[in-house]
């Protein structure tokens, strides 16, 4: 796991809210950190996996930082409501944008979260994808 | 009186017209250096292997990368400028965003994303800006 998924996992697990929102997996919240992820993984969960993008911008003779694009998405039972997996995805959010989480070996500039969008899925399940916006240095 | 310079004649509409022809003609040109992206990211042949998982999607059959395109629409609220993949290619946003679930033909899929469109975005973003701002001259 890269340092920045460590970080997006240990932010989103430290949240007693969002952990009341999951089912266990694995000795914690079902926050999931690779993909594919395990079919025995108990639904509703989260998972971020890989940064989307990362561009490093740079200096004369050295790398100044970088801005990675990572997502993360929220599974959850389609049961003919959306309020259970929304109200997942806005924690996530809210854990996320605008927060200064801790990144080892790398000061956090800017964290802003997009979305939720659904994503695809088969009827009985429903997929919302959220797209974490990082600046470190 | 010196120093102080009249206009006569300001020509406004003229001016707007050529700013506006300039995005508009900016904005195709950054949407297809966007699609040539994505095209390029998706266009690395698999040979019937799938990409890892979060890497683009590997090129099998090439239709996927056959369809990435460009379009712009100039309207009274704007210049849109879109890319990505034509209608009609349904696992196109299942390689975008991931797809968990049964399809339509009964298979059981646990789809990790492969972004292709986003990357891309991201990649070029400010070459976005600057080409659009290059041929709008301002």
């Amino acid at each position: 796991m890269n340092a920045l998924t460590q970080a997006i996992y240990n932010a989103l697990a430290a949240d007693s809210t969002l952990s009341a929102m999951l089912p266990s997996y694995g000795g914690g919240p079902a926050i999931i950190t690779a993909d594919p992820v395990p079919y025995d993984v108990p639904r509703p969960y989260v998972v971020t996996a890989q940064p989307l993008n990362d561009q490093p911008f740079d200096g004369k003779n050295t790398v100044l930082g970088h801005t990675i694009h990572q997502d993360v998405r929220v599974v959850a039972d389609a049961t003919g409501s959306s309020q259970q997996i929304e109200a997942i995805a806005e924690r996530v959010r809210a854990l996320l944008h605008r927060q200064s989480i801790a990144v080892t070996g790398f000061t956090m500039i800017v964290a802003d979260v997009s979305g939720p969008v659904a994503a695809p899925s088969d009827p009985r399940i429903m997929m919302l994808s959220l797209t974490a916006r990082f600046v470190l240095v | 009186m010196a120093g102080v310079i009249t206009i006569t004649s300001w020509n406004a509409g003229a001016l707007l017209a050529q700013v506006a022809g300039g995005v508009e003609r900016g904005m195709n040109l950054a949407m297809a250096t966007l699609a040539a992206d994505a095209a390029r990211l998706a266009g690395v042949a698999g040979g019937g292997k799938p990409s890892a998982p979060g890497q683009p999607p590997a090129m099998q059959s090439g239709v996927l990368h056959a369809n990435i395109d460009s379009d712009v629409q100039s309207q009274s609220d704007g210049v849109h400028g879109f890319f990505g993949v034509r209608a009609g290619i349904p696992y196109a946003l299942r390689m975008e965003l991931g797809f968990v679930g049964v399809d339509s033909l009964g298979r059981h899929y646990d789809q990790a994303p492969r972004p292709f469109l986003r990357p891309a975005l991201y990649a070029d973003s400010a070459q976005v800006v600057s080409i659009v701002a290059s041929e709008a001259q301002i």
